[in-house]
């Protein structure tokens, strides 16, 4: 019960083989980069910071590899776009599906991802674009399975207060936007990737906050706060960083929609100096404390020690999926719903909902897939929703002192939104905007449980 | 219901007020006393690891309404006429009223001795020099602060750090000064952004809770602690010099302490000052707060909230009345030497030193009247007193108050009296107790007292202009 000498302070880790690699994926100016519906231009004009895929290779002795890629991408509009790229780098590293996960930044300001709207302006230069970034996976997944060295993955927690509740209500219209009157889950996960000798090698974020500083009125293309965050924390530790999307289905800036890109930075900056705050607070690489004497001064002392951690150097994957029912309104009475707003506006709506069907959605439900690995002490849960900030606070919750670095965006099929049961309540956009029904949260939230459990338990 | 709409703002607590802001160098020749442990076999200080600093913060348009907050690098006023000397100088040099001024110690545990008493002990012969240095120097950043007032503003923000721990630890019943991992620590910095009114910063004023502990008896550098570095990393970033003020940590300290080794004070100020630098980022630029101007519709229906001017808030207050406070039934120096007659001769020789101190010049009755300053800075208030609070102190104001930043203050002008801890840390026999001249009750007091403060602040009274 009480602390003995002796007791540690453990630091969550694995220590296995580890690589990191980063390639620039910044597009050409004048690619397709409509994201809003309120946007009066459908091309970039320039670059505000350059996108980047970073990726991490992690094996633990006698274990199959698995690797993570991180890239500054908005979000898949066609199931076929995101296996095309997913499916090359499979092959091409000789991967099985459940050994990769790829996962996007949602920056709302990237370029479209898709190889279909070659007769829309920018069009043709996204379709090459996606051949550039399959590239680009590839070769930064190899190299960073090749360059693999023993090392290990250390976790802290800290926090940042860029994130806020999006749910506004306004006399009785739902918004999206801040609202001062809900707290935000405001949990930064950040992972210390170090080589044997104490090297940092890369730093791995993981933070939930829809990356919509930048809206309709920027037209460069940028990897919104996550741009600034990125080199800030790289300037500090001469590493790469991989920004992982949490689970931020309702949460925001609370300044946002914005044409300044100097606000994102701002934004950046505030997320980056949290997650240095959480680095400068770790033992050293490698290190737990420990309780190791008590002596007499002018006051009698407990004095804790950095000690070698202990070694966890066990890794395991599983994939699955959840079935999710759906309940979804036909493209007809979705254009009578929507016959006052503008031509565009109304034109940019049906195009996203047929664009989240195609291939996912086969009567009344789907098979909604999740992905889960252990990385000794710490475990990572990537699904391609977008659900609810409860997903990481109840799993978070369930597992204490286990870290659960939760991605949303990653991997396919399956690009929608996955709210609260409250959301439906209120009528949010996010409730009318998924195809799912009130409630999928939490059978995904219970099905991850399983998943986890599973792999603690081996 | 939602009671937010079109026009709500989500307010950023602020002055508005003439502020200016001075930084003297104040690092004593090496060689000067420094002596803060038990455990230490030496006295004198080696080397310097990060300079001692002494910063000025003058705020108010009148001169005779000023308020003048000076922060110094010192660990603690042993004997408190030297610490009434200086304030009494920087009262008489300025014309300022009593509860004006403020001298507030960082409590590194690294720094030089600040004890006129110390005079003939080894290193002792710096001492006097030193304390007539930092008395010019308060003098010196006081005036330069006071004359360069220009019109700005004092705006706050909160962060959290986790640099603090619990440091409160049973040993199977034998109460021990060292991380408790089994008990919550207090997370808040309070973050106040000092500009001008084209919205230059002129500085920071950074309010954390925890022990500068990390550095001890196997360090001869004398060190600022991780106030050092902290200060360093946010005075690079924002151009403008960083004030710190210590909180209410009597419980609170950083987990690994206790070392000889710098890296680990720099590792703890780096850690601190990024999220001192995570809040400030976070907050609107200088002068605005958000506002929710506009519901558009884009692919969602949005809420739009913008910067807005903040209106001008320049109330500033201030009180200075005493609580009265009993003293504890205090065992005698013979009965002292007596109960730890077991320990180490260093250890045993400071913690008598450090009683017969205490006992000398304060005691006077079965009473004290313990000061407590109080200010008011528009929104926002500011608390110091002389002792060391547990940081239950800044929690209950915090709660107590919760619309407006409390900023709490350890070791705030004299006299010192000691600790001021919690009812239980006397049942278990706390070395925060046992070294306190306070009875076990006076935390409860302190409470009440500043709430009443605070109170009083918030009606009106106490106006200054």
């Amino acid at each position: 019960m009480s602390t003995q000498l002796g007791a540690r302070l453990a630091t969550p880790h694995l220590v296995a083989k580890v690589g990191v690699a980063q390639r620039d994926i910044t597009p050409p100016i004048g690619v397709r980069s409509r994201m809003w519906g309120a946007a009066k231009s459908d091309v970039s004009t320039g670059t505000h910071r350059p996108l980047t895929l970073t990726a991490l290779a992690v094996a633990a002795d006698g274990s199959e590899a698995q690797l993570l890629i991180a890239v500054d991408g908005t979000w898949w509009r066609r199931v076929a776009d995101e296996f095309g790229v997913r499916g090359a780098v499979l092959e091409a590293l000789g991967l099985r599906q459940e050994q990769l996960q790829i996962s996007l930044s949602h920056t709302h300001a990237g370029p479209l991802l898709s190889v279909a709207d070659t007769d829309l302006e920018g069009g043709e230069l996204a379709k090459e674009y996606l051949g550039s970034l399959t590239q680009a996976a590839i070769d930064a997944g190899r190299q960073a399975l090749d360059e693999r060295q023993s090392g290990q993955i250390e976790w802290g927690t800290g926090w940042s207060s860029l994130a806020s509740n999006r749910e506004l209500d306004v006399d009785g219209r739902p918004l999206v936007g801040y609202n001062p009157e809900r707290a935000a889950d405001d949990t930064v996960l950040v992972g210390r990737i170090s080589a044997s000798d104490g090297t940092v090698l890369g730093t791995i974020v993981n933070y939930a906050c829809h990356p919509t500083t930048l809206a309709w009125e920027n037209q460069l293309i940028s990897p919104d706060y996550v741009g600034a965050m990125r080199r800030l924390v790289e300037s500090a530790t001469a590493a790469p960083v991989l920004f992982l999307q949490g689970a931020s289905g309702e949460l925001a800036p609370k300044e946002q929609y914005s044409g300044d890109v100097s606000l994102a930075d701002r934004h950046g900056r505030s997320l980056g100096h949290a997650v240095l705050a959480t680095l400068a607070g770790m033992p050293l690489p490698g290190q737990e404390l420990e309780f190791v004497e008590a002596i007499e001064s002018g006051a009698p002392l407990a004095i804790w020690r950095e000690v070698a951690i202990p070694g966890n150097a066990t890794t395991s994957m599983v994939q699955g999926a959840v079935e999710l029912d759906v309940q979804v309104p036909s493209i007809e009475e979705l254009t009578t719903r929507w016959a006052d707003l503008d031509e565009g506006t109304r034109g940019e709506r049906l195009r996203r909902v047929r664009d989240l069907r195609d291939g996912y959605i086969d009567g009344d439900t789907v098979q909604h897939p999740v992905w889960a690995w252990r990385w000794g002490d710490a475990i990572v849960v990537g699904q391609p929703g977008e659900p609810y900030s409860r997903l990481q606070l109840r799993l978070r919750e369930r597992f204490p002192g286990t870290p659960i670095v939760v991605l949303g965006l990653t991997n396919g099929p399956g690009f929608v939104y996955v709210p609260t049961e409250e959301a439906y309540v209120r009528g949010d956009y996010q409730a009318w905007q998924t195809p799912l029904v009130s409630g999928s949260l939490d059978r995904l939230e219970d099905y991850a449980t399983e998943l986890i459990q599973g792999l603690l338990r081996d | 219901m939602s009671t937010t709409h079109i026009g709500s703002r989500a307010s950023v607590p602020h002055l508005t007020s003439a502020v200016g802001m001075a930084r003297r160098d104040v690092t004593p020749p090496v060689g000067i006393r420094a002596r803060n442990w038990g455990a230490a076999d030496w006295d004198v200080s080696e080397g310097v690891h990060r300079p001692i600093l002494l910063t000025a913060l003058a705020i108010g348009t009148s001169d005779g309404a000023a308020q003048l907050l000076i922060a110094l690098d010192g660990g603690v006023w042993r004997k408190f006429e030297d610490e009434r000397k200086i304030r009494d100088h920087l009262l008489s040099e300025f014309g300022l009223k009593r509860e004006n001024v403020l001298i507030a110690l960082s409590h590194t545990h690294a720094g030089p001795g600040m004890c006129s008493g110390d005079v003939g002990s080894a290193g002792g012969e710096h001492v006097p020099a030193y304390m007539e240095a930092i008395e010019q120097a308060a003098i010196d950043a006081g005036r330069e602060a006071l004359d360069n007032r220009v019109a700005g503003r004092i705006e706050w923000s909160q962060g959290r750090s986790s640099l603090a721990s619990n440091r409160d630890l049973d040993l199977n019943g034998r109460p021990l000064i060292g991380f408790n991992p089994e008990v919550a620590a207090d997370d808040t910095v309070m973050v106040g952004r000092v500009t001008a009114d084209d919205g230059r910063v002129l500085g920071t004023v950074v309010n954390y809770a925890c022990h500068p502990t990390t550095l001890a008896w196997d360090n001869r550098l004398l060190s600022p602690d991780y106030v050092g570095a902290m200060r360093e990393l946010v005075e690079d970033a924002t151009g403008g010099p960083c004030l710190f003020l210590q909180g209410a940590s009597g419980n609170l300290a950083p987990k690994e302490q206790y070392s000889g080794d710098v890296t680990l004070a720099d590792r703890h100020g780096r850690s601190l000052g990024h999220a001192v630098m995570a809040a400030l980022e976070d907050m609107p630029l200088p002068g605005t707060e958000l506002e929710l101007v506009d519901a558009i519709e884009s692919g969602a229906p949005l809420a739009i909230w913008r910067g807005a001017p903040t209106a001008e808030e320049t109330t500033v207050g201030a009180l200075a009345d005493a609580v009265e406070l009993a003293i504890s039934d205090l065992p005698t120096i013979e009965q002292l030497r007596e109960r730890w007659s077991g320990i180490n001769e260093h250890s045993l020789g400071e913690r008598l030193f450090r009683a017969k101190n205490m006992r000398d010049d304060r005691v006077t009755g079965p009473t004290i009247q313990y000061p407590v300053w109080a200010w008011r800075w528009g929104g926002a208030i500011l608390v110091g007193h002389p002792g060391e609070a547990d940081s239950r102190f800044q929690l209950t104001l915090r709660e107590r108050f919760p619309e407006h930043p409390i900023v709490v203050v350890n070791l705030v002008n004299g006299p010192h009296f000691g600790y001021v801890p919690t009812k239980e840390a006397y049942e278990l026999g706390r070395y925060q107790a046992w070294a306190s001249l306070l009875a076990s009750g006076s935390l409860e007091l302190l409470e009440e007292h500043a709430c009443d403060q605070i109170t009083r602040l918030l009606a009106g009274e106490g106006a200054q202009s």
